[in-house]
């Protein structure tokens, strides 16, 4: 598994992939850093989780040719040729993409010093909100990986890294929509009292937005670190995993 | 040659019932997994939900005090009390009011043991929130004015909560001088439970706003912060026949008379003073912008002149400039005294066009008089009835202080009596609270005083949380430095990377 992490750690800095995302992230926690430098208030937790937002951009490319590339060259052959389990070339490979997030998240911390530097304040929120990106990160890499695994076109595999992103963002807007369609369908068919209209509404809203770990974790933004969202994004994440392991074990079996 | 094909047809099958197998069990396992995290979550949601959250903030700003943990604690268990956000949740906390709200009330709701719960219905989305909640209409919530508030319900009662304006303390002086809202600090968790308070308990006291003497006749701010202390607001005419202070009158307002009370209200009033069996209160405020320049308020100083107060016949210009805050229209600033001087945050209070209110000599000592409001010592008092050779007031030169408020208070007599009279009406006036907020000078100090005076009123003292800030060393900053920060962060970093990664490429593409 380290053989594989290493490979593809090495990989984002053997293309131009890794300098690529490294530069969009810097450009964009830069860009949220220097406004704030601009409006002599710096809040690093809350550009930390601003950063978040842009996932949507940064994963899809972090992620994108991690397996597709090697079923693009044949490679991937090697993963069921040679004495490996297959779940540690996910995890290998998983591992790697995240490191890339580490190295992202440095420019954070040169930002934290700048800072202190300037009389600004560093403080527990920091670590709440840093957490949190993590436990994002996890997730959304996790998607890309499994995007990546279902397509050896890198470019479908971005798409799809998106496309599970977007709806995901859109969980609350779709919860909305939803409640409004079912409370209108309850008038239609004369079962609304007033009582049950707000509970429907609610319940279905609640709904949505408990599925959307973006707004489960937005209580990071005051300083809450929460648990159970962490654990959500990372239960979650071991789902996707498993889904591409899957994925990569079905090309064992359904080719003998 | 068919023995052959038998053989490859069985493999085949077999192949197929393997391929098949693995299939159905690769599905089967995603589901079950999936099925298992869901319910691992909503398990871990229903019971733990929110309790095992660590509130990271250094003022605690998202977790509720200890006082106001143990008032919800003391509640019966069978308080049901509805909160409603009358609004989307919001998502975006960060650098909004709502980030010292919505997780409080979070924290409130998980720790009230059921008791209370909170949600946010946005009434334009879905409209039957408003009969919900007012069934009677005994709000003005229909008008759409409560819209971004909070409304706190229990038992048929309902109160609300503005996010900004019942929940921050704001600057003075920044609105003052530059009409700009600066919160200072997070008093949040006391406007709720201290809202909460009011609509559980049951109210016994009424307050009387005497009506039908051209009086300032809006006076909802005042009635606002009696009903945050639960009580009843309710309007006394005095053309009423038969006219008498009612014997459940806890307090009663003369709010800024054009015309000078009646004989048989003067009696009344006396009469409620001196034979009340219960706590007596009165507040009169006055204000010489209106119509009753001259008026000499004959038979409201003999009310007062009761208990040892007088109003003047005249109007105080403060001559000196640290105390001017808009002469031209007769607006100044002045001292609280005494113990009244910790009523608000600044000491200050303002005033416009306001009449002196002195003690008035007489050989009653059972009541005792305090100044409230002093201006400095450098003031003009204009009379509003003498005029000299010239037509012009008579304006005569203090170098003491002069009193623009003052109360007199009991001492010896069977009842408690408390009389404040103010001689400018920016201590009550609806006019001059509307354009300003919360935070303003007098709108505290009147809470703090109606507060006091019904201090015995069920409330739970909540401490005021600081705000967080986040601001950088000004001293430190300047042009220079955010533009060398703004051209390192955002284009030669992002540069570095993106000619490293041309290196990268143009070196891989001439291998």
């Amino acid at each position: 598994m380290l053989a594989i992490f290493k490979r593809e750690f090495i990989s984002y800095f053997k293309s131009p992939v890794g300098y690529i995302a490294l530069a969009l992230f810097s450009f964009i926690s830069g860009y949220l850093f220097s406004i704030s430098f601009d409006e002599q208030y710096i809040s690093m937790a809350a550009n930390i989780l601003n950063v978040c937002s842009f996932f949507i951009i940064i994963v899809p490319i972090v992620t994108m040719g991690l397996l597709s590339e090697d079923k693009k060259r044949g490679t991937d052959v090697i993963f069921y040729t040679a004495p490996i389990k297959l779940y540690k070339v996910v995890l290998g490979k998983y591992l790697a993409a995240m490191s890339l997030f580490g190295i992202f998240f440095l420019n954070f911390a040169v930002q934290m010093i700048i800072t202190k530097i300037f009389g600004g304040v560093v403080d527990a929120p920091v670590l709440t909100a840093s957490f949190t990106f993590f436990a994002l990160a996890f997730l959304f890499v996790a998607i890309g990986t499994f995007a990546s695994s279902i397509s050896d076109n890198q470019i479908v595999s971005a798409i799809v890294t998106f496309v599970i992103i977007l709806v995901i963002q859109l969980l609350p807007q779709f919860g909305t929509f939803l409640s409004s369609v079912v409370v209108s369908l309850m008038s239609i068919i004369k079962i609304s009292t007033v009582e049950n209209v707000s509970k429907v509404h609610n319940a279905i809203e609640s709904a949505f937005n408990w599925l959307d770990p973006m707004q489960r974790i937005n209580t990071a933004q005051v300083g809450i670190l929460s648990p159970l969202s962490v654990f959500y994004c990372l239960s979650f994440a071991f789902f996707f995993l498993f889904l591409t392991y899957r994925i990569l074990e079905k090309k064992r079996w359904s080719q003998s | 040659m068919s023995m052959n094909t038998n053989r490859t047809r069985s493999l085949i099958n077999a192949t197929d019932k393997r391929v098949s197998d693995l299939k159905l069990f690769s599905f089967g396992s995603i589901v079950i997994l999936l099925a298992i995290i869901l319910v691992l979550n909503i398990l871990l949601y229903v019971t733990l939900n929110s309790t095992l959250n660590i509130d990271t903030s250094s003022t605690s700003q998202n977790t509720i005090s200890d006082v106001s943990y143990e008032y919800l604690k003391s509640l019966p268990s069978n308080t049901k009390v509805r909160i409603v956000g009358l609004f989307t949740r919001p998502t975006t906390l960060k650098d909004t009011a709502y980030e010292y709200i919505v997780p409080l009330l979070d924290d409130l709701e998980e720790k009230s043991d059921g008791k209370v719960t909170v949600e946010y219905v946005d009434p334009n989305v879905q409209p039957s929130i408003i009969n919900e909640i007012d069934p009677d209409s005994v709000t003005d919530i229909r008008s759409g004015n409560r819209l971004y508030q909070y409304a706190v319900c229990c038992d048929g009662k309902i109160r609300f909560v503005n996010p900004q304006a019942d929940c921050f303390n704001f600057d003075a002086d920044r609105w003052l001088y530059y009409e700009e809202y600066l919160p200072i600090s997070n008093k949040t968790e006391s406007a709720f439970i201290n809202t909460i308070i009011n609509v559980t308990s049951q109210s016994a006291e009424k307050a009387y706003f005497l009506t039908g003497i051209q009086e300032d006749s809006s006076h909802s701010t005042i009635t606002g912060i009696l009903a945050s202390m639960n009580i009843e607001s309710v309007e006394l005419d005095v053309n009423s026949a038969d006219f008498k202070i009612p014997e459940d009158c806890s307090i009663l307002f003369i709010l800024c008379p054009d015309v000078d009370i009646s004989e048989n209200v003067q009696e009344a009033i006396k009469d409620y003073i001196n034979n009340t069996t219960h706590p007596c209160n009165i507040v009169v405020s006055l204000g010489i912008d209106k119509e009753n320049i001259s008026e000499d308020y004959t038979h409201l100083n003999n009310v007062l002149h009761e208990v040892n107060l007088e109003i003047k016949n005249n109007n105080v210009f403060d001559e000196d400039s640290d105390y001017s805050v808009d002469p031209d229209n007769g607006f100044f600033k002045a001292n609280l005294t005494g113990s009244f001087a910790n009523n608000n945050s600044t000491g200050l209070v303002f005033y416009r066009l306001a009449r002196n209110i002195e003690a008035y000599n007489s050989t009653n000592t059972n009541y005792v008089t305090e100044p409230i409001a002093l201006t400095s010592y450098y003031v003009s008092l204009i009379d509003l009835q003498e005029f000299d050779d010239e037509g012009k007031n008579k304006e005569t030169v203090s170098n003491e202080p002069v009193n623009i408020g003052m109360v007199s208070y009991s001492e010896g007599t069977s009842n408690q009596v408390n009389v404040f009279v103010f001689g400018s009406n920016l201590f009550t006036s609806d006019s001059f609270f509307s354009n300003r907020s919360s935070n303003d000078d007098n709108y505290q100090f009147m809470r703090s005083l109606l507060g006091n005076v019904f201090s015995t009123h069920e409330h739970v003292d909540v401490p005021v949380k600081s705000l967080l800030t986040y601001y950088i060393d000004m001293s430190k900053v300047n042009q220079n430095s955010v533009g060398a920060i703004s051209i390192i962060f955002m284009i030669a970093i992002p540069l570095v990377f993106v000619s490293l990664a041309w290196i990268v490429y143009y070196r891989r593409s001439h291998l």
